[in-house]
């Protein structure tokens, strides 16, 4: 049992030894190993801190030997650089302006400079060009081939400009990209399509010349020349580049040519390789093909003095109708002033406003209807009507002459009657003299002029004048004393009474001429009145009062008085007012204003 | 926009340029097929909402005297083959220009073109033939250049085939 305990307990003793100089046996072989792991497994657990660190220990010296080496670098950080300036923008504008503030003012300044620069430049060459004979010649040019005279000139000012660019997959000769400069896409009107046919035919050429010349297949044309027109062809594995060259162009851009194919197989190497025919993936690439678009001018002795001749004239141009324009808007301004002082000084208008709009002016007044009319007023003032434009409304104005012009309509006054207006009492005086109706009618009237406090009317009244019926009364009176002697018992007068028949005719007619005027309205009678003595038969009497009074119409008619308007009256003896041998008148008048019967 | 380049080939007079004259846009006179020996237009088509532009390289009529030059096919996404219904030696000369085609271009599609169709009691060519190369695998497609018909199907039908492999 302890045997087996002892067998039992020996053995691990001597496998416990046997296992501790494995272990240093283990130890002193693999350490080295070992370490390694551990610094690697501390490399790996700390492995992004150590690769920043790495990284930006070498950075500096790798971005200075890719910039050295190629132009990769600048193009893989474009996007990222373009990126971070939009986002900080959008973060915070105020950092990129500070930045870029203080070159902001030197930049402009030399646009400007540039700009002008250039002004001078092309004026320079429209001066050379537009009026010498080369200028002429130039112009036929433009006129037979359609194009228009500055892009003539340009292409005869150019030393080379490359037209157009294109890219071309070599093997199918379709169009990958093409561009075109900006002068002769508005002078043909190009469209990028046809180009892909003109790849297609190039390539076509060029094979053909190829297979026709039996040259090696890698061979290819270099250019192609027709005119002043050259093809110049850059081939890549992939892509080739064709570049139109108007003119002689130097043999450096060959150069340009050759890296920007090798630009865009760098670029977009893996789309070149399996073109699958979509020109999306290849957008890339036009601006490498852009800055292929070069030109030369020709260096011409610029004329700067005939140049700033002919601005200087432009600018003086420029100065005369400015300041026609000036004087002309301070003119019509100064004008509207004037206009609105005159408004301002008229008794009996009131200026609201006055506004100038669109070249006429806007007013807006009040106006009292004795004032002066604003028309007139504006045009004194050297407006014309249609140039204004203007709101009146009326009112009635308190001062002193508009107070007395409103008198003066209201009450018109006659010749004689002078009419004034004290504006602290607000008395109305009226001098001198008129009719005693006008002074009477003045004395209502004046009770409605606004203004008017009291009257004091010292107009001495004028002597009245007869009225018709007066006058034809008065004369009714004289012809009534009149009347004519008979002999006794007879119907002759006693001798003598000649002038007195002739006076009673003369009257008698200027009475009834009186009466018959125009529109008198006055109807005259004249009644022969007859008389005897009371001597005798009053039967007798009777008739000879008859006779007396018929032969005494009847000689008054013959005489000319109209012998309806005599009446002979032959009253009976009781009624005869007088007992005499004669006859007497007794004149009616009617009708008229004044109406009244009789004359007494 | 997605270009394809795609070869016209046939025997001589099978009417090939007159066969696509109303249905593409040209820039470049005849004359340059009996000089250069080709001759570019393009044809504009829709294609799954994408536009497609087609530059057909009309090669001249092969004939006793003159052979299609095989550069020309460099690059081509597909090809029409262009027979005369009415002569039956052309449909074999399309076979040899398509064995041709293919042992320098690989394989791409094509569309055999009968032409002349709206002369069909005129033609010679045995239905038996065509169903022969149908079977074989040919994609054949009957036109005429007199009435138009069958020429915008060969183009969707070719266009169809050359774009299959695109991933959308």
């Amino acid at each position: 049992m302890s045997d087996e305990s002892n067998h039992s307990a020996s053995p691990p003793t001597a496998s416990a030894s046997t296992s501790d100089e494995y272990q240093q046996l283990r130890s002193l072989l693999v350490r080295p190993e070992r370490d390694d792991i551990d610094s690697l497994k501390r490399q790996l657990d700390e492995r992004s801190a150590v690769d920043a660190r790495s990284v930006a220990a070498v950075l500096p010296a790798a971005f200075s030997l890719a910039s050295e080496q190629n132009g990769d670098l600048g193009s893989a950080m474009a996007p990222t650089i373009e990126s971070a300036l939009q986002t900080s923008v959008r973060r915070n504008p105020d950092v990129i302006t500070e930045a870029i503030f203080p070159i902001i003012g030197s930049a402009i300044t030399r646009a400007v400079h540039e700009a002008l620069l250039r002004l001078l430049q092309q004026t320079s060459y429209a001066l050379d060009h537009a009026f010498s004979l080369r200028g002429w010649r130039w112009r036929i040019e433009a006129l037979a081939t359609g194009k228009s005279f500055s892009e003539v000139v340009l292409l005869h000012s150019l030393v080379y400009r490359v037209e157009q660019v294109f890219l071309i997959h070599p093997e199918s000769g379709l169009l990958l990209q093409h561009v075109i400069a900006d002068s002769v896409a508005t002078a043909t009107g190009q469209q990028t399509q046809d180009a892909s046919m003109v790849t297609s035919m190039l390539t076509a050429i060029q094979d053909f010349v190829r297979d026709s010349f039996r040259v090696e297949s890698k061979a290819a044309l270099d250019s192609v020349e027709v005119g002043d027109l050259q093809v110049w062809l850059e081939r890549g594995p992939h892509a080739v580049l064709a570049c139109v060259i108007r003119g002689t162009a130097p043999v450096r851009l060959r150069e340009l040519f050759r890296r920007t194919v090798e630009l865009c197989h760098r670029s977009h190497s893996e789309v070149l390789k399996a073109y699958s025919g979509d020109t999306d993936d290849l957008k890339g690439v036009r601006p490498y093909l852009e800055a292929c678009l070069q030109a030369q001018q020709k260096t011409e002795q610029p004329r700067p003095f005939a140049a700033w001749f002919v601005i200087g004239v432009g600018l003086l141009v420029c100065g005369y109708f400015l300041y026609g324009s000036i004087v002309r808007e301070r003119t019509h301004a100064r004008r509207l002033v004037f206009a609105v002082e005159s408004l301002r000084k008229q008794p009996g208008v009131v200026l609201l406003d006055a506004t100038q709009k669109q070249g006429h002016f806007a007013l807006r007044l009040l106006r009292d209807p004795e004032a002066e009319e604003v028309e007139q007023v504006l045009r004194s003032a050297g407006l014309r009507p249609e140039e204004t434009e203007s709101v009146v409304t009326p009112y009635l104005a308190m001062e002193p002459e508009l107070v007395l012009r409103r008198a003066r309509r209201a009450l018109a006054p006659p010749d004689g009657v002078q009419l004034s207006f004290n504006i602290t009492d607000g008395v109305l005086m009226a001098l001198g003299t008129a009719s005693e109706q006008w002074i009477a009618d003045a004395k209502l009237l004046v009770r409605v002029v606004v203004g008017v406090r009291s009257f004091d009317c010292k107009v001495k009244p004028l002597p009245r004048e007869k009225t018709l019926y007066e006058v034809l009364y008065d004369r009714a009176r004289i012809i009534e004393a009149i009347d004519f002697r008979f002999r006794a018992g007879s119907i002759e007068l006693l001798p003598g009474q000649e002038s007195q028949f002739q006076k009673a005719v003369t009257e008698l007619k200027q009475l009834l001429a009186l009466a018959d005027g125009d529109r008198t309205g006055m109807n005259v009678t004249v009644e022969v009145h007859a008389h005897t003595d009371t001597i005798g038969d009053e039967l007798y009497n009777l008739k000879l009062r008859e006779s007396r009074a018929k032969v005494m119409s009847h000689w008054l008619a013959s005489a000319g008085i109209d012998m309806r308007r005599l009446r002979p009256v032959v009253p009976l003896q009781f009624e005869q007012e007088r007992s005499e041998r004669a006859t007497s008148f007794r004149v009616i008048i009617t009708g008229g204003i004044n109406h009244r019967e009789g004359a007494r | 926009m997605i270009q394809k380049k795609v070869c016209m080939l046939g025997a001589f007079a099978v009417g090939k340029t007159s066969l696509v004259r109303r249905f593409v846009h040209s820039m470049f006179a005849d004359k340059y097929l009996t000089t250069v020996g080709v001759k570019i237009d393009k044809k504009q088509l829709t294609h799954s909402g994408k536009e497609v532009l087609l530059l057909l390289w009309d090669l001249y009529g092969e004939d006793e005297f003159q052979r299609v030059q095989t550069t020309y096919l460099r690059g081509s996404s597909g090809l029409f083959l262009v027979a005369d219904g009415t002569r039956p030696d052309t449909v074999e000369k399309a076979i040899e220009l398509r064995d041709k085609a293919l042992a320098s271009l690989g394989n791409v599609p094509h569309v055999l073109l009968m032409n002349k169709c709206d002369l069909s009691p005129q033609w010679e060519v045995r239905p038996e033939r065509l169903r022969q190369l149908t079977e074989s695998g040919w994609q054949i497609q009957r036109t005429s250049a007199k009435t138009g018909e069958g020429v915008e199907q060969a183009f969707a039908s070719l266009t169809e085939q050359m774009l299959g492999g695109i991933p959308k």
